[in-house]
């Protein structure tokens, strides 16, 4: 499988900060990869460093087959990108940021263009600083949409939408990534919005990359289990590293498993917590899983 | 894909662009105005506009630069055109062309055109078209360059007024330190020097715009603002350095005129009149304030005499020292005597002989002799009470100009009248005439071109580079009755002052020269009447040095007190410069 983006030990210094720290991870081509972290984790720096926004400080990163360093026109003529920071030509209408950018890409589709623009239901002649953040948002999407990029990179894009207009972009986005069989990048805090989307999951933190995986390979290794215990029980003196937020309720205890294995993992369970039987084991959402990673976002390796 | 940018930067701009063609439009029709519209109202309005106009152009382009350059911008990792299929060096052709096609180019039509109106000669338009463009980018890339480095237009509103307060701070402090290096106590005159002047600003020139452009080219091909900020601030190190520092004079000093064939100087012969002396009074030019005390300034006039018919000559610089018998002597400070040569330039007079033969032997009227007195030497007060009157011998090396006046136009009294010398244009603009007085407003325009530098001397002087700062006249206007060869100086010969703080290339002056025959205005031989009025016409004369010489003078036995009959009471030095 061949890659959109590729980075090797990719980093970024402002100053004394280390805002990026040894980033290594693929993207393959034609997948939806999702970069999560909290806020200041360094995921729009990756981005923007990924762009040639920013030179990296070490390392590499090569986004379709061109060292980041070296995008150019010819690059960004495949690559559609939309951040919530994007500053837009605001005094142009929606019909004059069409016109201004049809002339850039060979690519261009009038006809997908104008789809996207009935579908997205932009006003053609209202100035881009007279729209709602959705409704610029869309107009940068149309913008960067109407090519039929190889490359969508998505920075924060659900940042400030409404519920209704969320749930219209990621059906567009998908939809279209389907159709097109685009490959999208896309980082964001909204990791329910990000699951209905991602097939591929990056997790950073602190400038560092502490996991990357196929969301549903992540999904089939990180499970709930629940065990009834008996009266009395006392927390055990040390559990296995893989198990995560371990908490007693009544007759019922319950943990996160990070490394979940069908024939080993609940015979583990049943042996630590001194039980004959495991009442439950369920796989969890993409957000639950953030959250019972969340104190070092690692997998135990 | 250029022009493509550029058509979408001039929509974006277009009510700035618009204003921008509305100012220069303006600026043509009070320049160009300048060579057509009558009355001295016009004068007035040219008056009012002509810091304005210019201020405000370079306010248009002050905030025109920020905000293309900014559009796409460079020092922002969230400007629209990164992420897209927009080379840098397109971009950079584009807002280059953007500087030039909008902004300098139509100035520079809308200047030549006025300079066209105004009959300035194909050669020097060419050559001030370079000079315009010139000035422009000098002012242009450096803006540009600020703007490629700052992501906003506040951000560039506060690093442009920060550098601006510290380069003139640099500026001022070079300055200083220039004074106190030259260990004088005042200021050295003679250090001036008109070419290296114009090779520094010729060079400062060069290096701004390679600077800004090489910073401009550079953050617009690698974005890499902390380089390009470097490269500015070398450029800006460099320009400073320059400025203080160059030393290689390159630049060729505007020619003497030739002697005419013909004119011999040989016999030219210059002596000091016994009879003219002055002596200025004690503590006339003490300061009590500093510790320099100058003490008084003996003055003498020169008699040069075998001046060639169709010639004036000037005592244009004197050296002297004067030594006596107990071995004492004394000397003529040479700053002084430089500063009293600048002086006479200013309050330049013209010798009555020379405008009568520069009007074919016309009859004077008015003619008064001349009264300017040259400094001879230059005594502490205490030196001047013990040798007074004491003869000593006098050496003196005394500078001659000669020079040739000529009637360069001729126009009749009347309102609309106009002429063209080649370097200076003039309109009569009004004529207030009647028995005893006549009164005339004249409107002169001319190109002062540093790359076509013509027409009076005052271009090579420090004077005419000083905002503000009195020049000498350019010319002289005369009223001549050629029918009864008569004529009438005006009554006062005074410098010319220009208010402009932003210098232009187009310089307009408004002579207002009065005539009188009333007794007041000394003792004219004829009157100005309603029929010598009828015949009168306005002559314009200038005034050509074509020969320099040095005379060396020896007085066996010169006294510095004045002889009791002398004219000791009258100040002969001219009015405007008695403090």
């Amino acid at each position: 499988m061949s890659a959109a983006i590729e980075t090797h030990r990719l980093s970024k210094r402002f100053g004394s900060t280390e805002a990026v720290r040894d980033l290594t991870f693929m993207v393959p081509e034609g997948s939806i990869f999702a970069l999560l972290g909290p806020n200041g984790s360094g995921k729009t720096t990756t981005i923007k460093t990924l762009m040639n926004i920013l030179e990296p400080s070490a390392g590499q990163a090569r986004v379709l087959g061109t060292d980041s360093r070296r995008l150019g026109p010819r690059e960004f003529a495949r690559i559609g990108y939309i951040s919530e920071n994007q500053e837009l030509p605001e005094w142009m209408t929606v019909r004059e940021l069409v016109a201004y950018c049809r002339p850039m890409y060979p690519g261009w589709d009038d006809a997908f263009a104008s789809q996207l623009q009935r579908q997205f239901d932009l006003p053609p002649d209202r100035a881009l600083k007279r729209l709602s953040r959705g409704m610029k948002l869309k107009a940068a999407l149309l913008s960067s949409l109407a090519y039929r990029p190889r490359l969508l990179v998505l920075d924060e894009p659900f940042s400030g939408l409404d519920a209704v207009v969320r749930e219209e972009f990621v059906r567009g986005i998908l939809e279209m990534s389907e159709r097109q069989g685009w490959t999208l990048f896309v980082s964001s805090h909204d990791i329910d919005e990000v699951e209905r989307l991602a097939d591929h999951v990056g997790v950073v933190s602190e400038g560092r990359l502490q996991m990357v995986q196929p969301l549903a390979a992540l999904q089939a290794r990180v499970r709930r289990i629940e065990a009834t215990v008996d009266p009395g029980f006392g927390r055990p003196a040390s559990l296995p590293a893989s198990w995560m937020g371990f908490e007693v309720a009544g007759a019922r205890a319950r943990f996160v498993e990070t490394d979940y294995r069908t024939e080993t993992s609940e015979a583990l369970a049943r042996q630590v917590l001194g039980v004959s039987g495991v009442v439950s084991v369920e796989p969890l959402s993409l957000r639950e899983i953030f959250l019972a990673l969340a104190p070092t976002y690692r997998l135990p390796t | 894909m250029i022009r493509h940018l550029l058509r979408t930067d001039v929509r974006r701009l277009r009510w700035l662009l618009a204003l921008w063609v509305f100012v220069l439009g303006l600026d043509f029709a009070v320049l160009g105005g300048l060579a057509f519209a009558r009355g001295f109202k016009f004068d007035m309005v040219y008056m009012l506009v002509k810091n304005l106009i210019p201020a405000l152009e370079l306010l248009i382009v002050l905030v025109a630069i920020p905000l293309v350059v900014q559009a796409d911008a460079l020092a922002s990792t969230t400007a629209f055109w990164l992420t897209r299929p927009i080379a840098r060096r397109d971009l950079l052709g584009t807002k280059l062309a953007f500087v030039a096609v909008c902004l300098v180019v139509p100035a520079l039509a809308a200047e030549v055109a006025a300079l066209v109106l105004n009959g300035v000669t194909p050669r020097q338009v060419g050559l001030a078209s370079i000079e315009i463009v010139l000035g422009w980018l000098k002012f242009a890339l450096p803006v540009m360059a600020l703007a490629a480095l700052t992501p906003t237009f506040g951000r560039f509103a506060l690093a442009g007024v920060g550098l601006y307060v510290l380069y003139t701070i640099a500026t001022v402090s070079l300055a200083i330190w220039d004074l106190y290096r030259s260990r004088r106590a005042d200021f050295d005159f003679f250090a001036w020097n008109q070419t290296l002047e114009d090779s520094r600003e010729l060079v400062t020139l060069a290096a701004t715009i390679a600077f800004s452009l090489a910073a401009v080219a550079y953050q617009y091909l690698t974005r890499r603002t902390r380089q390009t900020a470097g490269i500015a601030l070398t450029g800006v190190l460099v320009v400073l350095s320059i400025s203080h520092g160059w030393t290689w004079d390159f630049v060729r000093p505007i020619a003497t005129p030739k002697t005419p064939a013909g004119l011999s100087t040989t016999g030219l012969e210059v002596s000091l009149d016994p009879s003219a002396r002055f002596v200025s009074n004690e503590g006339d030019r003490d300061d009590p304030r500093t510790a320099i005390r100058t003490g008084r300034h003996i003055y003498g006039r020169f008699d040069v005499t075998g001046i060639p018919a169709d010639y004036v000559a000037e005592v244009e610089l004197v050296e002297s020292r004067l030594d006596f018998a107990d071995g004492h002597a004394i000397t003529v400070d040479r700053q002084h005597a430089a500063m009293e040569e600048a002086s006479a330039r200013l309050f330049a007079h013209w010798d009555p002989r020379g405008v009568r033969q520069a009007l074919v032997n016309a009859h004077v009227l008015n003619a008064r002799e001349s009264a300017v007195m040259t400094p001879l030497v230059q005594p502490d007060n205490d030196t001047y009470a013990r040798y007074a009157r004491q003869p000593g011998r006098l050496h003196a090396t005394v500078k001659v100009v000669v020079k040739q006046y000529q009637a360069r136009a001729d126009v009749p009294l009347r309102p609309g009248a106009r002429y063209d010398t080649g370097t200076t244009r003039g309109v009569l603009t009004e004529a207030h005439c009647q028995p005893q007085d006549c009164w005339v407003i004249v409107r002169e325009t001319r190109a002062r071109l540093r790359l076509a530098p013509a027409g009076p001397p005052d271009e090579t002087s420090p004077f005419g580079r000083v905002p503000f700062a009195p020049r000498p006249a350019s010319g002289l206007y005369v009223l001549h009755n050629p029918t009864r060869a008569e004529a009438f100086l005006p009554d006062d010969l005074g410098p010319d002052v220009d208010l402009e703080f932003l210098p232009r290339r187009l310089h307009h002056t408004s002579k207002l020269p009065r005539f009188t025959s009333r007794a007041s205005a000394g003792t004219p031989t004829g009157v100005i009447d309603a029929a010598w009025l009828t015949a009168a016409r306005l002559v314009r004369i200038e005034s050509r040095t074509v020969a320099s010489l040095t005379r060396e003078i020896t007085e066996a036995a010169f006294v510095m007190a004045p002889a009791a009959t002398t004219a000791e009471a009258t100040d002969p030095r001219p009015t405007g410069k008695r403090r």
